[in-house]
């Protein structure tokens, strides 16, 4: 597989760098990140297609958190941290702050011994820009780079666009993100410094045209240019999503529900996420409930499943062996989440983070066999075209 | 990266050099600053399009450091023209230009050097990470003292600071709001959120599931005052809404929200007095806005076997957040139903009401919904801003601060 785990052995501190250097600098096949960038494109436009309908309640001047508080916490929100010393200063007398020291800790409810700055790095159109055609045509340029970047034209240019875009979003209405926001924004930001263009995208296309117009033609057996970015980005993300998962698990262990099994009746029976308005739905788990052990035994599953999933992914995912059954398992794992919780959105883009697992030559042979053909072959040689000559690389380096 | 870093692909093969957009980009930043200087105007789309064509050129040839220099050299040109006031987008370009100066230096350095110092950033991405996510309490004091000093700045900005608690500790019930929108010619309109119906789509609707759990986070107080349970007794024995558990109410049935819950409330108040006009006479003002953020308690197994559902009033447990007038701010803070839990019983079977368990039997689901005591709707026609006989403490509002 071409972003397999396997590393020379180490050997001091030569032999660190040189797995190190293996890990991250490796060129690595693009086609896995195309194929993310694809798929993930298509969810982000969508999440911000939806938007559309919610651009003034949302973004707008007087929308769910207006923009004068927005804007206050960019500026004045403290920023606050224990002491640096021993010190206690919990007791700290409030008659003897000033007028505007103590008109501050009225409003953000945070002592001056505590504060050691204030205002956040973030940034919005959305702060600025209130009157609503302005911001529909803001909203439809954004939506326009998201497009091609889900498409893959220019996508060096459209990716840093999109997220760009994507931020003013999340920064401005921050009561409304949750986490399908924080899952894609992890995805674009990995998506900008690979070349996600490279593979299944208009870029790729034009690339061809251009190759055939000069008498230089990329037949279907070619693969795209391996990169090192492409290899950096692939194993940044693969590195974030281990994080994300286990911080996950590692989080629910301190709660009680999730050992008992209570946890998965908590979601199974909330009502504002679950389909429990549905009499279908509501006869299941009737039919759970009428036999306790049933119910016991599923919900206790569930919920350590869960946990065995989540805490275990880090270790389970990079060995080949299980990489599969790991795979198969969060598929599973997310589609229960959508149905259950009603969490669609954010269960595609946990799975598309999980392509990130997926070689390219699985991905190439998989769409070679929707198109009835032979994958391309294990000995084909990666060629730049525009005369760039062909790589020492050969793609069966790329195929581990 | 060296050898295989990168390869432009598609359209941007079509243009050979990058300086034609570069010079593009310089020239839209310039002609930017041009016009911010000299009639205090700012065209929006001239930083855009500057940033957009710089970029390109980037793009087209990303392994030259005098590429890098140029852009980064035409990125201070648009900075240089957005007005002050867009401070947070001025930072966007700053960051962009620093970052190609950078990338200026890294790109001239020999391979081996150039991995080393994208191997020091990795590391730090990875260290900023790691902690952001244990930052939530109970945080160790060296990830607190870290974030506050060093990480804060690049997490805020590339919006990594989430510690992935998905559902933990605990999965808890189902939050909503309800805003009682009242207008000067008595009458009074709901506007519940989330409400599916309401909303095109289902990511529509778990967009404003989030909105109450933005007012979710209490005062951690060691109990309730006495002067603030001696008003709220008062005012049960007056309006005939007694706490739920009578005349020594659960410490869970007062619930204040922290110091930006409640701004979060105001400007809730605010937005929802703009954008609900009258039903039928649009000329309507409105008065005052009574907001309850209600939880939703989840349904136990034995109550759903008894015929139990969810969709029933009384499994919904309001807590009054205020009443505001149309500019959002609180008219009575010294109210006494003020962030108390205003009961909604079914008096047939009071067990059913509460989570302590279910006297489960044939007439549990034959009884839900008679002999309602709606505590809401008695306290909706309760007028706000009564003088009390019990005076708040000092300092303001119990809980103002730890």
């Amino acid at each position: 597989m071409a972003h397999d785990a396997t590393l020379t052995p180490a050997t001091g501190i030569r032999g660190l760098w040189r797995a190190w250097d293996q890990f991250w600098f490796r060129p690595g096949d693009p086609t896995t990140l195309g194929f993310i960038r694809l798929v993930g494109g298509l969810m982000i436009l969508y999440v911000h297609l939806v938007y559309s309908y919610d651009l003034q309640t949302l973004f707008g001047a007087d929308a769910w958190l207006n923009v004068e508080f927005a804007k206050d916490i960019v500026k004045e929100a403290p920023i606050s941290t224990p002491p640096p010393t021993w010190e206690k200063t919990t007791d700290q007398d409030l008659s003897k702050l000033s007028a505007d020291q103590r008109k501050r800790v009225d409003t953000w409810d945070t002592l001056p011994a505590y504060e050691v700055g204030k205002g956040r790095t973030f940034f919005s159109l959305w702060y600025y820009l209130t009157d609503p055609v302005q911001m529909r045509i803001a909203h439809g340029i954004i939506l326009l780079c998201m497009f091609f970047m889900a498409i893959g034209f220019c996508t060096r240019v459209t990716t840093v666009l999109s997220w760009i875009g994507m931020i003013f979003y999340i920064n401005r209405s921050s009561v409304s993100v949750f986490g399908v926001d924080t899952m894609m924004n992890i995805l674009a930001i990995y998506l900008m410094i690979g070349p996600s263009g490279a593979a299944y995208s208009v870029d790729r296309l034009i690339e061809r045209w251009l190759a055939a117009r000069r008498g230089k033609p990329i037949g279907p057996a070619d693969l795209p240019a391996p990169s090192v970015s492409a290899n950096l980005a692939i194993r940044l993300l693969q590195v974030h999503v281990c994080i994300v998962y286990t911080m996950s698990g590692l989080s629910k262990l301190q709660g009680s529900s999730w050992w008992n099994g209570m946890a998965a009746w908590g979601t199974m029976s909330n009502y504002e996420f679950s389909p429990l308005a549905n009499h279908l739905y509501i006869r299941f788990l009737e039919a759970l409930c009428a036999h306790r052990w049933v119910w016991e035994i599923v919900m206790m599953g569930g919920s350590w499943m869960t946990l065995l999933l989540e805490c275990t992914y880090a270790f389970g995912i990079w060995n080949r062996k299980s990489r599969w059954l790991y795979l198969i398992a969060l598929a599973i794992f997310h589609l229960n989440i959508a149905f259950f919780m009603g969490l669609v959105g954010f269960s595609i883009v946990m799975m598309v983070m999980n392509l990130c697992w997926i070689p390219g030559t699985t991905i190439r042979a998989f769409f070679a066999s929707l198109r009835s053909q032979a994958p391309p072959s294990a000995q084909a040689t990666s060629t730049l075209p525009s005369g760039r000559g062909k790589l020492a690389v050969s793609g069966t380096a790329l195929l581990r | 990266m060296g050898d295989t870093a990168f390869v432009p692909g598609g359209v941007l093969r079509l243009c050979k050099s990058p300086w034609p957009s570069l010079a593009i980009g310089a020239g839209c930043g310039l002609i930017s600053w041009a016009i911010l200087s000299w009639t205090g105007t700012f065209v929006v789309l001239l930083p855009f399009l500057a940033m957009t064509a710089l970029g390109v050129g980037v793009a087209i040839r990303p392994s030259s450091s005098l590429v890098l220099l140029a852009a980064a050299a035409g990125a201070c040109l648009a900075w240089l023209g957005m007005p002050e006031e867009w401070d947070t987008l001025r930072l966007v370009i700053a960051v962009l230009a620093v970052l190609a100066f950078v990338s200026a230096g890294l790109v001239a350095l020999p391979v081996i050097w150039r991995r080393a110092v994208v191997s020091l950033l990795i590391l730090f991405h990875l260290a900023g990470i790691g902690c952001a996510v244990t930052r939530i309490d109970p945080a160790p004091w060296l990830t607190q003292y870290l974030w506050a000093h060093c990480f804060r700045y690049y997490l805020d900005f590339v919006y990594l600071n989430n510690a992935y608690h998905f559902y933990a500790p605990e999965p808890g019930p189902g939050c909503l709001l309800w805003f009682y929108v009242k207008y000067d010619d008595g009458s009074m309109q709901l506007v519940d959120i989330p409400n599916r119906a309401t909303v095109p789509t289902l990511l529509n609707f778990q967009r404003r599931l989030s909105i109450p759990e933005a007012v979710n986070t209490f005062v951690a107080l060691p109990g309730i005052p006495p002067n603030i349970t001696y008003a709220r007794l008062l005012a049960g024995e007056r309006d005939g809404i007694w706490p739920y558990d009578g005349k020594k109410p659960n410490p869970l049935e007062y619930r204040a929200p922290i110091v930006t819950g409640r701004r979060m409330l105001e400007s809730y108040a605010q937005h929802v007095a703009k954008t609900t006009p009258h039903p039928t006479d649009p000329n309507r003002k409105v008065v005052s806005v009574k907001i309850y953020r209600v939880v939703h308690r989840l349904i136990m197994p034995k109550e759903l076997l008894a015929g139990v559902r969810s969709e029933k009033v009384w499994m919904c447990m309001p807590y009054y957040q205020g009443e505001f007038d149309p500019d959002g701010k609180l008219m009575d803070p010294n109210d006494p139903y003020l962030y108390w839990l205003i009961p909604i019983v079914n008096a047939k079977n009071p067990d059913l009401s509460s989570n302590a368990g279910v006297n489960a039997d044939d007439h549990a689901a034959a009884n839900q919904d008679a002999d309602i005591r709606n505590g809401l709707e008695t306290h909706l026609r309760v007028p706000t801003a009564k003088p009390q006989p019990v005076a708040v403490p000092e300092g303001g509002p119990p809980g103002a601060r730890p």
